[in-house]
């Protein structure tokens, strides 16, 4: 095993030199986006009253990223990055010049936005392939930095190759605010996806080693009707807000989390309550509970039974509807 | 794709790493004239592979994660996971379910390990060395933060290196640290080398104001400590640490005759305890225990805390005689049962001065 000892070390991640050279490869699709808004529902924090939730899982100011897609003048970023009543979206690209963006479409399935800015000749990256992916391969995000006028790199490998409904992979390059709406590309610099499904009511919050692209395979099938306006929204379903495991006791699922204002936090669910029952019919494991609420509207209201230590009890909750 | 269905793999096809190895070890050597982007994709080959070999014994278990470690069925997962529940539904890599009894406990070092019922020919990992791994190896874990692979029963993979080792934190006595970014639902899955043998068991990372994502900092329960317990868990029941009943111990500077690293300093030793009959005496220098350097009490109390209660563990003593000789002797010491049996809280070691 020494012999391997060597060659790993002879073999780096990728050496410095050549994890330059594809941030330069990368960095002409790259397009710095400042957005103007009038009101944001991703500016107060979430958390309550505790100030770090608050800073963690809330859009800072700065500029956000995003990627070229046509040569004439096509940006993807996330919709994160489009939240909100927009006033103006000011688009550089990496040429230094700025232009005026227009958000054109969005789907929020993929958690893209699509904007057209008036330029010609961009850089569009060559595409890569997501079904040759596999867990271990290379992965790098590139974004752009607030206070500088350069890319960002993060790197990392596929941590999964079927999430969000198989529309997206999933890479520990860490992705936060700032580069989601960026390439993620392989070692080749070839386009995999765009970061997305980094926003503040993720439990995976930012850099937490848990990061997703949507697959280019599937923006470019809906590219054409974002270009003509489409705004394509996700199938309303019935929401509570919580991530729920088969609990270590008998009975129930155990709230591994709650989400900060979801309707199940509004309720007074926490961390760790037990669900024993939704509407008198008892849950005995996840995909009890999965049914029952997915079998609900938007609105509707449930009783939920559950155990907080060792008391028993019930509260009514209104479902809302999936972010 | 990897996330097809694998239904069941011989333990044999994760029992051969060793040509697997040998025949990137063969295909590195012979690319003599490669650039840096070639030799930076080996790696990448080299991940993929053993991810594809390992993953198959990925266990999805409740809130967490376990991983096979025998052919015939053993699951080992955090005791925080699975808790004492006598039985759990499981599922493999690819969605196939089984039936998982508890088989044993080991609440304070936050293991359980179960066994799948009736289980035969199943994929399993090989155990590694935790005490032969060194800060900057590459290791890689497979988990389900987040619960992310419920969706189609892919794992999650993360790639990191071995920050630190020999942590004492929060209940852990010798924890593996990592990079590679462990959140929760990585709890009471495996940690790997790069010849993916299994040298920890994620359970706990470091948070900030309880916000819990990972910051960097993870660590794992190591696989040699595990591999104490395995035995005793598999009888059945409760498995208690071990503990030198009789023993008062504070680091070496503690009362300014030694530096600072030099041992762990015996202060008192209780008449008739243990201790005594192991032969211990007040003013005794422990240097090492099981041949590790033992520095200050916490390196004291970590080493011993990875033996079960019956173990016998060796002990190199300095001792200064009445006549100011130096002698350093090397004692067995049985270990009694430790009393307190505290659960760790789950994932989260914030730093001491924290509330």
């Amino acid at each position: 095993m020494n012999v391997l000892a060597v060659v790993l070390m002879l073999a780096p991640l990728m050496d410095d030199g050549e994890l330059s050279k594809l941030q330069n490869k990368v960095a002409p699709s790259v397009v710095r986006i400042a957005v103007e808004r009038t009101s944001d529902p991703a500016a107060i924090g979430i958390g309550g009253g505790n100030r770090a939730l608050l800073d963690y899982y809330r859009r800072p100011a700065g500029s956000v990223t995003g990627t070229v897609v046509a040569a004439d003048g096509w940006i993807v970023t996330t919709l994160f990055n489009m939240q909100g009543t927009l006033k103006k979206i000011a688009v550089t690209t990496a040429d230094g010049k700025t232009h005026d963006g227009t958000l054109v479409g969005f789907d929020r399935n993929l958690d893209i936005a699509l904007i057209k800015i008036e330029a010609a000749g961009l850089a569009a990256l060559p595409e890569g392939k997501t079904t040759s992916l596999a867990q271990g391969d290379f992965a790098a995000v590139v974004g752009v930095s607030s206070d500088s006028s350069g890319t960002t790199i993060n790197t990392g490998i596929i941590s999964a190759v079927g999430r969000m409904k198989g529309t997206a992979f999933q890479t520990d390059a860490e992705m936060n605010y700032g580069n989601a709406g960026g390439p993620v590309v392989d070692g080749d610099g070839r386009l995999l996806g765009i970061a997305c499904h980094i926003d503040n009511r993720a439990f995976w919050g930012q850099s937490s080693g848990v990061g997703f692209a949507s697959k280019i395979e599937r923006i470019d099938e809906v590219l054409p009707r974002l270009k003509k306006g489409e705004k394509i929204e996700k199938p309303k379903q019935a929401y509570l807000g919580v991530l729920v495991a088969e609990a270590p006791d008998m009975e129930g699922v155990v709230l591994m989390q709650v989400t900060p204002g979801s309707p199940a936090a509004s309720a007074g669910l926490q961390a760790n309550d037990v669900i024993l029952s939704v509407d008198d019919k008892v849950i005995a494991e996840e995909e009890d509970l999965k049914a029952l609420i997915g079998g609900k509207k938007a609105g509707d209201e449930v009783k939920i039974t559950y155990r907080r230590e060792k008391e028993t009890k019930s509260v009514t909750v209104k479902l809302g509807e999936t972010p | 794709m990897r996330n097809e269905e694998r239904g069941t793999r011989r333990g044999a096809s994760c029992r051969r790493p060793i040509e697997i190895v040998a025949f990137f070890i063969m295909a590195a050597s012979v690319q003599t004239a490669t650039s840096a982007q070639e030799k930076g994709k080996d790696i990448h080959a080299e991940l993929k592979a053993i991810v594809a070999k390992v993953t198959p014994a990925f266990v999805f278990i409740g809130g967490g994660s376990g991983v096979l470690v025998s052919s015939d069925g053993y699951v080992v997962t955090n005791h925080h996971v699975a808790g004492e529940k006598p039985t759990w539904k499981v599922r493999l890599t690819g969605g196939k379910t089984y039936v998982a009894e508890t088989v044993g406990f080991d609440p304070r070092g936050d293991i359980t390990l179960l066994k799948i019922k009736d289980g035969k020919d199943l994929p399993f990992v090989e155990w590694g060395d935790s005490d032969a791994l060194k800060p900057g190896e590459r290791l890689f874990a497979v988990g389900n933060p987040f619960l992310l692979g419920n969706e189609n029963w892919e794992p999650t993979v993360t790639f990191g290196i071995v920050s630190a080792l020999h942590r004492f934190q929060e209940g852990y006595s010798d924890a593996v640290q990592t990079d590679a970014q462990i959140n929760p639902g990585n709890s009471g899955g495996p940690l790997f080398t790069m010849e993916g043998k299994l040298i920890g068991i994620n359970g706990r990372i470091a948070v900030r104001f309880f916000n819990r994502v990972n910051t960097g900092v993870g660590y794992a329960i190591p696989s040699n400590q595990i591999r104490r317990f395995l035995e005793p868990m598999k009888k059945g029941g409760r498995v208690l640490h071990g503990y030198v009943a009789g023993l008062t111990i504070a680091d070496a500077d503690y009362a300014g005759e030694h530096a600072y690293g030099d041992g762990t300093l015996i202060m008192g030793v209780e008449s008739g305890s243990p201790a005594e009959k192991a032969g211990f005496e007040p003013g005794d220098l422990v240097k090492e225990i099981a041949g590790f350097p033992i520095f200050n009490a916490k390196r004291f109390h970590g080493v011993v805390g990875t033996y079960p209660a019956g173990a016998t563990v060796k002990m190199k003593i300095a001792r200064t005689g009445a006549d100011g000789t130096k002698a350093e002797k090397t004692i067995d010491v049985p270990l009694g049962a430790a009393k307190s049996e505290e659960t760790p809280k789950p994932e989260e070691s914030r730093p001491p001065e924290e509330e």
